[in-house]
Formats: structure tokens, sequence, C-alpha cells
């Protein structure tokens, strides 16, 4: 049955069909280098987004945790860049590396306690987390300078060599997000990952399967951490400016439609979501007035219409033939 | 050395008391049954024994070492795994994935290995594959590897919760109502891989309302009735017990079923 010709076809398109996220996603960032102007930005930020998104999706997809306060940790990514190139004159990449250290040190100190609470507990503590971070970039003006924020902030580079045109940023972008694609893949598909997706799929049975919920969560929290503190780090160096605004609210609700719209708990999802949220506006930008309509119903029209997000896709068309298969199965054999 | 030892074991709830100084002993081979009617307290000595319910008094030891009060994982570890009464699957991921995931405690790749995946990683993968399948085929779901969890009738998702806990090579296996929601055959079927699975060395307890899987499949029998322990020896002497007999009441042909 397996074998019938018909189901290796149908096997073949289900395989290109997972892979289109990916192949489209790297064609649309092809003739945005081609094409060069405006799209270059929206397009880096967009890679930059995914960045963040596919940290998040390690918490909330794979692990089925909720935060809120993942802008905290790209807040402090981005102001350690900030502020120890401008202030200390280091090296972007060595501010970059303690950006991210210093965002694992803050994940550990707020994650040991807060991620033994269930559900909304940790929610709360983690929207506490994003808010008091916040404040301190407002209010901590002798370092982050307030509203006013920090600009001249060198480009991402080693030594003398820097990457300062656009196109260049932009393909350095691409590479470490395609990194942070292949570690987040590789760590799904290892003991690591099922670990991780126990802990989401039910705590009780990964515990009486011995694995250490509170630890993997912990390490989860810290891997999101990360690629956050990486994301927000890029985000200044590529800017060259950074403020509070840019570390608010706003960030963990793009994030969360990004994660939703692009598909949860999918490797190549936080992809699709960030291109998707990062240039439907754009392309409702005809709409004139009504564009953030016409930007709102699109959104809401993917959440009805793929639930699973638009990278899941293609797996529920490969989910629906299995499912077909299973009742079929059941039926023809009566032990 | 037997097993598990379980030594005036209580937990109340309020003013209940539902399991009330239960003491029994499992035997390092066979298959030994929890039995009694319904709201006995067989669920609750199950959790009180796998950690995730704390006794409010008594003791329990697994093969000689005191594990009251442990964290369920950590009894795990030791070798302990037990199913739940409700079907406790990984429901969003495949059959095999979810027997792969109970191979945890029998392999030991971290984040590092995942990332850089060194051979060793590989053919722990390898081995964890490999294993998952003959699981599977096991349980008779070999053919089903790539079927969400979810989808499959609720018969062999307890099959596929059997074959994740055997993933994870347990000493002892605890088996909470396997047969609950099973068809004749289906509980037939049950019976027999139980068997096999005690003959390969693994001791099995489990809890069951079906009294015809119990008589077949039953080394040693414990009777509890409101919380106590009213009755323990083989299948035939707790059959013809008076106490028993009295406690199911209505149910004597259910006993001679």
């Amino acid at each position: 049955m397996t074998s019938s010709p018909s189901t290796i076809s149908r096997d073949v398109v289900s395989l290109i069909l997972g892979q289109a996220p990916v192949i489209l996603a790297g064609a649309l960032i092809a003739y945005v280098l081609v094409s060069g102007g405006y799209f270059v930005a929206v397009a880096g930020f967009a890679l930059i987004y995914a960045i963040f998104v596919t940290g998040l999706n390690v918490f909330m997809g794979f692990t089925g945790q909720v935060s809120f306060g993942q802008n905290a940790f790209a807040a402090i990514g981005g102001y350690a860049s900030a502020v120890l190139t401008t202030t200390y004159g280091w090296e972007p990449l060595l501010a970059l590396a303690a950006g991210i250290l210093g965002a694992l040190l803050c994940a550990l100190v707020i994650g040991y306690p807060t991620l033994r609470l269930k559900g909304h507990y940790l929610a709360m503590a983690t929207l506490a987390v994003g808010l008091i971070v916040y404040e301190i970039c407002v209010q901590w003006d002798s370092v982050t300078q307030g509203y006013t924020g920090i600009s001249g902030i060198p480009s991402l580079g080693i030594g003398a060599w820097e990457v300062n045109s656009d196109r260049g940023q932009l393909i350095m972008l691409s590479i470490i997000l395609a990194l942070c694609m292949g570690a987040a893949a590789c760590m799904r598909y290892s003991r690591f990952g099922r670990a991780l997706v126990a802990v989401s799929g039910s705590e009780e049975a990964a515990r009486a399967l011995g694995i250490d919920v509170a630890r993997y969560k912990l390490l989860a929290f810290l891997i999101s951490a990360a690629y956050a503190a990486l994301a927000g780090s890029l985000f200044v160096h590529i800017v060259g400016f950074v403020s509070p605004e840019v570390f608010g609210m706003n960030m963990v609700i793009l994030g969360f439609t990004m994660l939703y719209v692009g598909g949860i708990g999918t490797v190549t999802g936080p992809l699709v979501g960030a291109i998707v949220v990062n240039l439907l506006p754009e392309t409702f930008r005809a709409f004139k007035d009504y564009q953030d309509l016409a930007y709102g119903a699109a959104l809401i029209l993917i959440l009805i219409y793929a639930p699973g997000g638009l990278a899941a896709l293609a797996h529920a068309w490969g989910g629906r033939r299995l499912r077909n298969d299973a009742t079929v199965k059941s039926v023809e054999t009566p032990q | 050395m037997s097993r598990l030892r379980v030594h005036d074991l209580t937990r109340q709830f309020g003013g209940l008391t539902a399991v009330d100084r239960v003491t029994f002993e499992v035997p390092s081979e066979g298959v030994t049954a929890v039995i009694g009617p319904n709201g006995a307290g067989k669920t609750t000595l199950f959790s009180m024994i796998s950690g995730f319910l704390e006794p409010t008094g008594g003791r329990v030891f697994f093969e000689g070492e005191e594990i009251t009060g442990i964290a369920p994982e950590r009894i795990a570890v030791r070798g302990l795994i037990r199913t739940f009464q409700l079907v406790q699957l990984f429901q969003n991921l495949t059959t095999l994935e979810n027997v792969k995931i109970g191979r945890h405690l029998r392999t030991r790749a971290g984040l590092l290995a995942a990332l850089t995946r060194p051979p060793s990683a590989r053919r722990e993968e390898a081995e964890v594959e490999a294993r998952a399948r003959e699981l599977l085929a096991f349980v008779g779901l070999a053919d089903q590897a790539e079927v969400t969890a979810s989808v499959l009738p609720y018969g062999r998702q307890r099959l596929l919760e059997i074959a994740r806990a055997m993933a994870a090579e347990p000493k002892l296996l605890l088996l909470d109502e396997p047969a609950a929601g099973l068809n004749h055959d289906e509980t037939e079927r049950l019976g027999g891989i139980i068997r096999q699975i005690a003959t390969r060395g693994t001791t099995v307890l489990l809890i069951e309302h079906d009294m015809k899987l119990v008589m077949n499949t039953a080394d040693r029998v414990v009777v509890l009735e409101f919380g106590r322990c009213i009755a323990q020896g083989s299948p035939q002497a707790v059959q013809q017990d008076p106490a028993v007999i009295e406690a199911y009441l209505g149910g004597v042909e259910m006993l001679h079923a």
C-alpha cells in the first residue's frame, strides 16, 4: 500500500510543499538583493524578526510555554551593543556576545523561579519582566539616554572589515538566519527537541517517562532569550540607532502575530510569518486610508483558513492523507 | 527481594481516607493486579507509588530503597514507569515519535549533541529509531509509525502508551486500567502483550476492572475496598475469599466471568 506509485508521487509533492516556504523566502531575498532600494530595509527587518520569532518558537511552539517578555531580552542585547560600542568603544562582535550573555544571565535569574509556575503565572511574570526592562531603558538616563536613544552605533564587522552596504547586510542577515533556523531544526529533531515537545504535549506523561520538565522549560527559555538578544543586537547594528520604543510591547505583539500566522511549532513558520507580516502592510499600500483595515482583515483570514499557520498548510495536507490511511486500516484489519 | 513494597500507605482528602494503611509486596517476577470496586482507591494508590501524589502516611520501597514522596521523574529514573487511566499521549506527534520520547532515560544526547551531531549521537539516534520501531511492532502498530497519535482508535492509543513506557526499559511497569475502553478482541491481545512483557523480565503491576483479563494474566491479586486491602493471593484463592465475594456482592458473576 505504501509503495504504490500514487503514494510515492504524493510523498514527493508533500516534500516539495514542505520546503516551499524556504524556497520562496530564498527567491524573495534574491529578488530584493537584485532590485535593491527600499525593500532591502523591509527584508532586513523581516529577517531580524525571523531570528527573534525562531527563538520564541523554541519556547512557545516546541515547549508549549508562553512568554510576553521576550522584548526584554532583545532590549538587553540591543542596549548592550549600543552602550558598549558607543560609550566604551568595544568591538561590535564582542558587544553582541556580551549582550547575549547578559540576556542569558537575566533569563536564568527570571526563569529559575518562574518556570516552576504553570500557565498564567509564568505569562504574568514574563510580562512584568518586559515592562521592567522597558522602564529601565527609559529611566536609566546616564547610560541609555532615555527617550532620546543612542545613535552612531557602528555596523557589525571583524576588525577593520565592516559590513556597511545594504546588500552586504542583507546577505549577512540571511546567513545568520539560516544558521539560527538550522540550529532550531537540529534541536527539534533530536533527543533534546523530543523532550521539549513532550513537555508541550503532556507534562504528566513527560515526567512519568523521566523527563525533568522544569529543566527543559528553563533550557528552552534560555535559548529563546539568546535568540532575542541576538536579534536585538543585530537590529541596532544595522539601523545604527536605538531607543526604548524599538523594544516595546509592540515587539511582543508583532512576534506573536508572526508566530501564529507563520505556523507555531513548525521550523519554517517563523520565517514565513516574519516575511508575511512585514510585507503584508506594503502590499496594501494602494488601499491608502484603509491600509490597516485590509492588513487586519488579511491576518484574520489567514488565521481562519490556516489555523495551524501558513507553514503548516503543507503538513496539514499530508496529515489528511495519513488520517485516511489510518481509518481505512482500522476498518480493514479486525485482527 | 521484592521489586516493590508498600507499607501502611495512607492518603486522606479532607475527611475522606481514600487509601487506608495499605500494605503489600510485588515480587520481581510476573504480573500482580490490584482490583476493587470503583472508588476503592486504586488510582490514588498508583499515584502515590509513582510520585504524582504525596501520601499522608506510610512508605513506599522500590528495590529495597525508599521512594516515598520523591518526584515522578526521579522515580522513573530508577526504573518505575507508569501509564495513565486516561491515555496521556503526545497527541500531535506521530506514534513513532511518541515511542522515541520513551527512550529518553536510556539515551544521553543533550543540546550540544543536537547541534553538532557527533558520531556517537548519530549512533544513538539510529538505535532509538530501531528500538522504537521494534516496540511498535511488538504491540502491533508497526504499519502506523507515521500516523499522528490523536487519530489512532482508542484501543491502539492504549497499546501505544504501553509501547512508549516499554521504551524506557522499566524494571516495574505500572498499568492503570489498560483494558478500559477496549473491546473483547483487543482485551485478549492486551493480555497476551502483558504476559510477554512479564516473560521478558519486566515486573508488571496493573489496576484492572476487567476480571477476565485479571484472571488470565495475573499471578497475584491484591483486593482493595474503601481504601483498605481486604485480600491478597493467587487469583483462584482471591476468587473464593468470602470477604472479596462480599465486597463485590452483585458482582459475583463478574468475578466468575
